[in-house]
């Protein structure tokens, strides 16, 4: 696991390195990685979706215009996390509001809740029913997917189990893993693709 | 090309192909939208809250408004590059010298005289026992080229020097 992190950390500093190289690609591939991260992190701080989208928007933006200040000392995702922090305290002040900080509160019932369970994942209707019907699809075509590879898949994406861990549970070659995760991939998008070409003016960008 | 893709986003590719391949990502548009598929697909699976399907576009659009950064390549100076070598070099001088005085010493066979060892020892004041304490706890220590060997006081008169 701490080689696993650390490879990650190498992949995120190559990325960051050909962005402030002025390779502007390298640093979308960052932010189509971490965005929902990210605004999971602010949803923390703020409550509306949409100004948690634009705060993400915003924190990304200052995050590259941060990058020559970007030395490698910690991991990219770090350095990330602290500026959308800033960012969102920053928003927050503008407004004369105060960050609500608290990670969880109760319900009626008195009943813990995660806060960011409680944010919806969109902010307008469109993009309500779109993120509605993506989560389907998702869950769906996992579902329906060969045993090996629902497995496979299950164990990398809900546990971040390694390769080398999800041979041992499974009882086969490496290779084998690899193969199956990707091959879920792959069926899951080709049923995803058409829907995200439909609703997605997020296609090629 | 795609399960190497694959294998990248899970931190599982070999050096070598990482490298081609993130450099194959900045050419490939059907790369990269793969990238962008399978990390939402990873995330709804963790049930990571969704933005809205045209977040990339927007953002795209606002970062080619942006001006490019370019971050000039650190190298290290042609001094600092020049001093490393000799700082390196005075290191095995200061070794060999040392080592030479303890084999020097070694050779000779302790040839100070007991005696006249015994005869410094007692004019130490209190700082030199503090000293000849602090040696002989030190004295069994591997590798200490002092070991076995006594320290003779020194100083210095300016007046006389001159």
């Amino acid at each position: 696991m701490l080689l696993e992190k650390r490879t990650e950390r190498e992949i995120d500093q190559e990325l960051v390195s050909r962005a402030q190289a002025g390779d502007k690609r390298a640093f979308e591939l960052l932010v189509a990685k971490y965005q929902r991260r990210i605004a999971r992190l602010l949803s923390r701080l703020i409550r509306d979706p949409g100004e948690i989208e634009d705060v993400t928007q915003e924190a990304f933006i200052k995050a590259y215009r941060a990058l020559p200040s970007f030395r490698g000392e910690s991991a990219f995702y770090t350095w990330l996390y602290r500026i959308a922090i800033n960012t969102a305290k920053n928003y927050l002040a503008s407004l004369g509001r105060r960050p609500q900080l608290s990670a969880d509160y109760e319900d009626e019932d008195g009943e813990t809740l995660d806060a960011a369970a409680q944010i919806p994942d969109y902010h307008t209707p469109e993009s309500e029913l779109a993120n509605r019907e993506i989560v389907r699809t998702v869950n769906e075509v996992v579902e329906t997917l060969p045993d090996e590879l629902r497995t496979a898949i299950t164990l990398r994406e809900m546990e971040g189990l390694s390769y080398e861990d999800i041979a041992s549970v499974m009882n086969c070659p490496i290779g084998t893993v690899r193969s199956r995760i990707f091959r879920a991939r792959e069926a899951i998008s080709a049923k995803l693709k058409p829907l995200l070409e439909t609703v997605g003016k997020d296609r090629r960008w | 090309m795609k399960e190497q893709l694959s294998a990248l986003i899970d931190c599982e590719l070999e050096a070598n192909d990482r490298d081609r391949l993130l450099g194959q990502l900045g050419v490939d548009g059907d790369l990269r939208q793969d990238w962008h598929d399978w990390h939402l697909v990873g995330d709804v699976m963790q049930e990571h809250p969704l933005l809205s399907p045209d977040f990339m576009k927007r953002f795209s659009e606002r970062l080619a408004a942006e001006p490019i950064v370019m971050v000039p390549v650190k190298r290290r100076s042609l001094l600092r590059r020049a001093l490393v070598p000799l700082s390196a070099a005075a290191s095995v001088a200061f070794v060999s010298v040392v080592g030479w005085q303890a084999y020097y010493g070694a050779s000779r066979g302790n040839a100070v005289p007991a005696v006249a060892l015994a005869q410094q020892t007692q004019g130490l004041d209190d700082e030199g026992a503090r000293i000849q304490g602090y040696l002989a706890a030190h004295r069994h220590d591997s590798g200490n080229p002092f070991a076995g060997r006594e320290f003779m006081q020194a100083s210095f008169d300016p007046s006389q020097a001159k």
